[in-house]
């Protein structure tokens, strides 16, 4: 009888353990991310004032990629986002924003060494896009006109092409066409919090 | 697949231990292949932690459940969910790549190897309660909910997902169920063939100990199937019960063979009874004896005690029972046997050196010749007689009635020759003392004669010498 209630009591723990790490690994995920206190919200067409240390180019849009090597939905994404960089990386300049200086070498070696990555000490960056979570695209355009800001896709496999936010994002931008209207589950962001936006 | 229906046997214990052990092979084998895919897909999107941590957690609790519980067939349906459980983590480790989920089909295989069709409930109830329970949200109109890669998974596609994903559990189920009574009918005739090669040997030791001449070596008759032994078993009875006639009639030839060269022995009534009773109670194993003969003299029949074997004596002091008088008095007067066995108390008591007690049974038999009683036979004995038995005393009865009425012939024509040879005798010294009356008449007739001889001589010569006489005086006067 003893060993009935050690067996039972070690598939519940086994069970609970299980559930646990899907649930932060991945169902957690699934939900919106929580809103920081003090986070305050850019509108698209606002010209984001960039951080001094960051300089972009003039010439191009810009897709600054919120990425957090630590986070697994930054992860997930990052075979979609290395596609958009390929197709598009002639007309639009892709740069990755780390949290912080240690997040810099994991970061790179992740992305293949293709994409500039920015560190985001302080989150000076981040706040001034209105972002709060990773993975997070935000689209400028040449003038540094907030244009898209949201999530790649809503599958976070990325691999539903209606909901691609941000690849649509980028196609309408290099038509020319005004920012299109997408919904929340577009702008609501889904992810992992960025540190210290808690 | 109700196994209510199912008339095949239940499985022997011995038998889910081979499955059981056979199962557990392929699973760890399988669930070790498992946990290294986990880790293998695990440098696609570095998702080491879950590989390790639900990979881990799943052997843990398989395992664990299984040294807890290592009779109880728990740790099998673990294994069933761990199986689900693991093609949730693959479904995770490569981003909903719809392949992973043919691992379902995959664990739903794996698990037939147990031959428990049940087993297949915990993974797809896994596999159904996360499919519905999403299922649910989505089309409830959950927007966060993200159920499939497909752009829009409808409720057909959806059905037809679902349908086969049964059939391939159902067919599992069903082949767990068909190789389980396979294997249990296939087992069941290896049982039956090892159980009739166990009685076959059965019957040739118990064959071989009835020709040795056992008897009454015991066998056990293994089963319903066991013809053989009970043919055997059938073959020691008669010949037991042969071997059983033959030693009684055995005994009662003897015995009666061995009392017929004691009746022919010659000897005196009594000398004759000591040795019939003698003999009979050693003969039967009984523990005493008596011989009573029938007097009739002087009109007045009685039973006469004229031998006994370790009789107490007391009892019979007079030796004489009238006709009628007590058990064997009884049995003359009605010249029929007596066979007690509830025997009243105090009716005869066997004693020796030790003590005494009453005989278990006693048995009187009247010595008939001729329908003529020629006396009794009384025996008791502590063990009751066989009927063998009292059909011996019956038929030696009537030898020993012969034997004593011949006897008593003798005796009567002994005595009868010895009065005659005794009147001979008589008659014998009758004729001597004649013979010498005889003699000495003759011999004094002979003396008359002589003396009449000589007196005639006496009395010639007196006539002559008269004559004589004469003529010399007729002479005389003539001349």
């Amino acid at each position: 009888m003893r060993n009935k209630i050690l067996a039972v009591a070690l598939v519940a723990i086994a069970l609970s353990g299980v559930l646990s790490l899907f649930w932060y690994q991945e169902l957690v995920y699934r939900l919106p991310t929580p809103i920081p206190k003090d986070f305050v919200s850019v509108a698209t067409g606002h010209r984001i004032q960039l951080p001094a240390n960051v300089r972009l180019p003039g010439s191009k849009p810009v897709l600054l990629h919120f990425f957090n090597p630590e986070c697994p939905c930054s992860r997930f994404n990052i075979k979609y986002f290395l596609t958009l960089v390929k197709h598009h990386g002639k007309d639009i300049r892709f740069m990755a924003v780390v949290p912080g200086n240690e997040d810099l070498a994991a970061a790179r070696e992740m992305l293949g060494g293709e994409v500039p990555v920015l560190p985001d000490s302080g989150q000076q960056l981040s706040r001034r896009c209105g972002v709060y979570a990773s993975p997070q695209a935000v689209l400028l355009d040449a003038q540094g006109v907030l244009y898209y800001r949201g999530n790649y896709n809503r599958s976070r496999y990325c691999n539903q092409k209606k909901t691609s936010y941000a690849e649509i994002a980028i196609e309408s931008l290099l038509a020319r066409n005004p920012s299109p209207g997408f919904d929340a589950l577009a702008t609501r962001a889904y992810g992992c919090q960025l540190p210290g936006r808690e | 697949m109700d196994t209510k229906k199912n008339h095949v046997n239940p499985l022997p214990e011995s038998i889910h231990t081979e499955i059981r052990r056979t199962g557990d092979r392929i699973f760890a084998i399988s669930l070790g292949c498992y946990y290294l895919f986990g880790l293998v897909i695990a440098f696609q999107y570095g998702t080491f932690l879950i590989a390790f941590g639900v990979g881990g957690l799943s052997l843990a609790a398989y395992y664990g459940s299984k040294w807890l519980l290592p009779k109880h067939g728990f740790y099998q349906y673990v294994g069933s969910a761990v199986v689900a459980v693991f093609t949730a983590q693959f479904i995770y480790q490569m981003h909903g790549l719809f392949e992973m989920h043919f691992f379902v089909f995959i664990g739903a295989a794996l698990l037939i190897c147990y031959q428990n069709w049940r087993l297949q409930l915990p993974n797809i109830i896994l596999v159904v309660a996360h499919h519905a329970g999403f299922a649910y949200l989505q089309y409830r109109g959950e927007k966060e909910i993200y159920f499939t890669q497909q752009e829009y998974m409808d409720l057909p596609t959806f059905i037809i997902h679902g349908a086969l994903a049964a059939v391939v559990v159902w067919i599992c189920g069903y082949w767990s169920w068909m190789m389980e009574r396979r294997t249990a009918k296939e087992l069941a005739i290896k049982a039956d063939v090892v159980r009739q090669a166990g009685n076959v040997q059965r019957n040739i030791a118990f064959a071989e100990s009835i020709s040795q001449g056992h008897m009454d070596s015991a066998y056990a008759i293994a089963d319903d199937d066991d013809e053989l032994g009970r043919s055997l078993l059938k073959m020691q009875e008669s010949l037991a019960a042969a071997q059983r006639k033959d030693a009684k009639d055995k005994f009662v030839t003897l015995g009666l063979a061995q009392m017929g060269d004691i009746l022919r022995s010659g000897a005196d009534i009594e000398t004759l009874s000591y040795r019939i009773i003698s003999h009979l109670v050693k003969y039967l194993k009984a523990n005493q004896g008596g011989v009573f003969i029938l007097e009739d003299q002087e009109n007045d029949p009685h039973l006469r005690l004229t031998a006994c074997y370790a009789y107490e004596r007391r009892k019979y002091m007079a030796k004489r029972i009238n006709i009628g008088e007590g058990l064997v008095g009884q049995a003359a007067q009605e010249a029929d046997k007596i066979y007690l066995t509830d025997l009243p108390q105090n009716y005869m008591r066997i004693t020796s050196g030790l003590g005494d007690a009453n005989p278990g049974c006693v048995l009187i038999v009247p010595l008939k010749f001729n329908g003529q009683v020629e006396g009794v036979i009384e025996l008791a004995s502590f063990t009751l007689f066989a009927d063998f038995e009292v059909e011996l005393v019956e038929k030696l009865a009537e030898s020993i009635a012969s034997a004593v009425a011949t006897t008593r012939t003798n005796e009567t024509t002994r005595k009868l020759l010895d009065e005659l040879q005794q009147q001979t005798e008589m008659l014998g010294a009758q004729e001597e003392e004649m013979r010498q009356n005889m003699e000495e008449l003759a011999a004094t007739q002979e003396g008359m004669e002589r003396q009449r001889a000589e007196m005639e001589e006496v009395r010639q010569m007196e006539i002559q010498r008269f004559q004589a006489r004469i003529r010399e005086l007729e002479g005389q006067v003539l001349a």
